[in-house]
């Protein structure tokens, strides 16, 4: 893979991937790190990144190997710097931009709410959100990158809307 | 709340948002460059190199493959990435290339030592050294090589009978990957290096297993060539390993325990009797040990071996594939017969059928071929002979309520995996297949084969046993 060939993967996709590794690590520094080895991975595999015909399913794929091989060494970091510190700076995008002060306010704080309880929730069910609605994966791509099948994939993100929800509830989320 | 709203929250507080920084960019654009001498760059030169110097020192059918995936990536694709560290730090390139006939075989590049692998299993604690041999290998009429494809690899040591000492009784195995038409075959077996001294192959055929047709054996000197009048493919490559690393010593030891082990008399003459303490497993609880990667039977008295392969692809789904509610598994198991009095075989199942299943992992890719098939016993290597078994258990056979089986999205998905595993088992326990070998004579001879499944409940992995 040439430089050039990795610079436009990242145009591509590098935003997905970041945000993805940004959910699934909860801060900066491992996010980071998730984000170059997925790349390096990438590129080191680069003759399977031509032939797999989805180049965004290939590299979620990739970060999800990572972060269950190195669990251990995220874990350590996670003690560190704790994802609730960085909430507040990361994932400050989204629809946001144009709403009032007020408006603004309660979607930053409906979205730390929300990520919070998902972060909360177990790692099979957390890993399958993220893939859908961060990295924007189909269910059958999903299925394929955690080498379970589609209905699996279906049920977990049927259990972990109805467990966000509750929890929502809970917390008098109130809808 | 309504479900549609849960989405539309999920999906405006969890979108992708976050753009790396160009900082970060620009490092693993840098890291990307400090690696790409060490890995592509370099393969490139080593395959120039191995084109000059096969050009020199072999038929003008061999040369370099700069277009292939290295060893190290081979085992990257087989998910054995290991394997693929061993390759690159301890493996030595090869890149020789032979045609002959419908293949055009590469023979990438080697390894030795212990603990190289992911893979482990029985044959590891046994002789925890082994060998380990990549080969690229393409069909030659520019189709694409599948995995069907009848090929038979394997390594062969210069006065040892090649079709007694070959990667199948050598504690063998292989792991393959298909990659733009191409398939790598990483093929292992007990370490050959301790023969380094003399004169070491590496033969690819169009055979399931050795072949005394596509090969000769000088039992004089030793020495193993390729027949000429072979029609098919037969290939044969040199292995040339440190001679530094031959231990006469070590080699006799092998070879007595191999011999030791090969001519064992038989504990039975059938599959049934073969292990003995199996019922006095069950009867205790205990789980019975797994099918071995090769496990013979011998029928000494008809002449008769029975080989059971377990291609490591076992693999149980659930109904949510097809949103019914079953449970099924495919075995990769696949049984092999020899015997000079053989004239066919038929094969039968209770239960299930046999199917073919691609190591895609799909199982929308199985092609099912029923529950009986005939195959004349000159013929095994001739079809599509990479059975593997498939089981499907409805769950509404065994008494399961059909309201609560329609509606798994309101089930504890835990739970409902368990049923389905539980199903399955049942249905595993119960099945049988059966093989009739009819002899020339016309004497049918019968086995039979009945399994257990030993459940990791945790990882819902199947594996079965001899009952």
């Amino acid at each position: 893979m040439s430089k050039d060939e990795l610079n436009q993967l990242i145009i591509d996709y590098g935003k997905e991937v970041y945000s993805f590794c940004c959910n699934l690590t909860g801060n900066r520094p491992e996010a980071d790190d998730l984000y170059q080895d997925t790349l390096l991975k990438a590129v080191e595999l680069c003759h399977r990144l031509d032939s797999s015909g989805n180049p965004k399913s290939f590299l979620m794929g990739i970060s999800v190997r990572l972060w269950q091989n190195h669990r251990k060494k995220y874990a350590v970091r996670q003690n560190i710097v704790k994802w609730e510190e960085l909430d507040g700076e990361l994932m400050q995008g989204g629809e946001g931009s144009h709403l009032q002060p007020e408006e603004e306010a309660l979607r930053k704080e409906r979205r730390h709410l929300v990520r919070r309880v998902v972060k909360g929730l177990p790692d099979k069910l957390q890993l399958v959100l993220y893939l859908y609605y961060t990295a924007e994966m189909s269910v059958e791509d999903i299925g394929r990158a955690l080498h379970i099948p589609k209905g699996t994939v279906k049920s977990r993100l049927h259990k972990g809307r109805k467990l966000v929800k509750e929890l929502l509830e809970v917390q008098d989320y109130g809808i | 709340m309504e479900y549609k709203d849960i989405d539309e929250i999920l999906k405006s507080s969890l979108s992708p948002a976050e753009t790396p920084p160009a900082e970060l960019n620009h490092r693993v654009l840098a890291k990307m460059q400090e690696k790409q001498p060490r890995g592509w760059r370099n393969r490139g030169r080593l395959a120039v190199a191995c084109a000059i110097i096969c050009a020199l020192l072999i038929p003008t059918s061999i040369y370099a493959a700069g277009r292939l995936l290295s060893p190290k990536e081979a085992a990257f694709e087989a998910g054995d990435d290991k394997l693929g560290d061993a390759f690159e730090k301890t493996g030595e390139g090869v890149y020789q290339t032979i045609t002959d006939g419908a293949y055009k075989a590469t023979y990438l590049g080697y390894v030795n030592g212990a603990a190289l692998s992911e893979r482990i299993g029985s044959a590891h604690e046994l002789n925890p050294e082994r060998t380990y041999v990549a080969v690229a290998i393409e069909r030659t009429d520019g189709t694409e090589i599948q995995y069907t494809d009848n090929l038979f690899v394997s390594p062969l040591i210069q006065g040892l009978q090649p079709w007694k000492y070959n990667i199948a009784s050598m504690h063998g195995g292989y792991v393959s990957s298909l990659v733009d038409g191409v398939l790598y075959r990483i093929i292992e077996c007990d370490s050959i290096e301790m023969f380094s001294n003399k004169q070491l192959y590496l033969i690819v055929s169009d055979t399931s297993f050795y072949s005394v047709d596509a090969y000769q054996y000088d039992e004089a000197t030793g020495l193993i060539t390729v027949n000429p009048a072979y029609p098919g493919t037969n290939i044969l490559f040199p292995i040339e390993l440190d001679p530094s690393k031959a231990d006469a010593e070590k080699a006799a030891a092998y070879i007595s325990r191999f011999e030791e082990e090969w001519n064992k008399p038989a504990e039975g003459t059938s599959a049934e009797n073969t292990q003995p303490d199996k019922a006095a497993d069950g009867a205790t609880g205990e789980a019975a040990d797994p099918i071995p990667r090769e496990t013979l039977y011998t029928d000494e008295k008809n002449g008769i071996q029975i080989s059971i392969k377990n291609d490591d692809l076992n693999g149980w789904y659930n109904g949510w594939w097809s949103d019914d509610s079953s449970s099924g598994t495919t075995f990769s198991y696949h049984f092999a017969v020899e015997g000079d009095n053989v004239e066919s075989l038929t094969y039968s199942l209770n239960k299930g059928q046999f199917c073919y299943w691609p190591k895609a992992a799909d199982p929308a890719l199985r092609k099912f071929y029923g529950n009986k098939y005939t195959v004349a016993y000159d013929e095994q290597e001739g079809i599509d002979y990479h059975y593997s078994i498939n089981v499907d258990a409805l769950a509404s056979d065994y008494g399961y309520d059909e309201a609560y089986l329609k509606n798994p999205m309101n089930q504890d998905e835990d739970a409902f995996h368990q049923l389905l595993y539980d199903i399955l088992e049942k249905e595993i326990e119960s099945m049988v297949a059966k093989l009739e070998i009819k002899m020339k004579d016309g004497s049918i001879l019968e086995k039979e084969l009945s399994f257990n499944n030993l459940i990791d409940e945790g990882a819902f992995l199947v594996e079965i046993s001899l009952k």
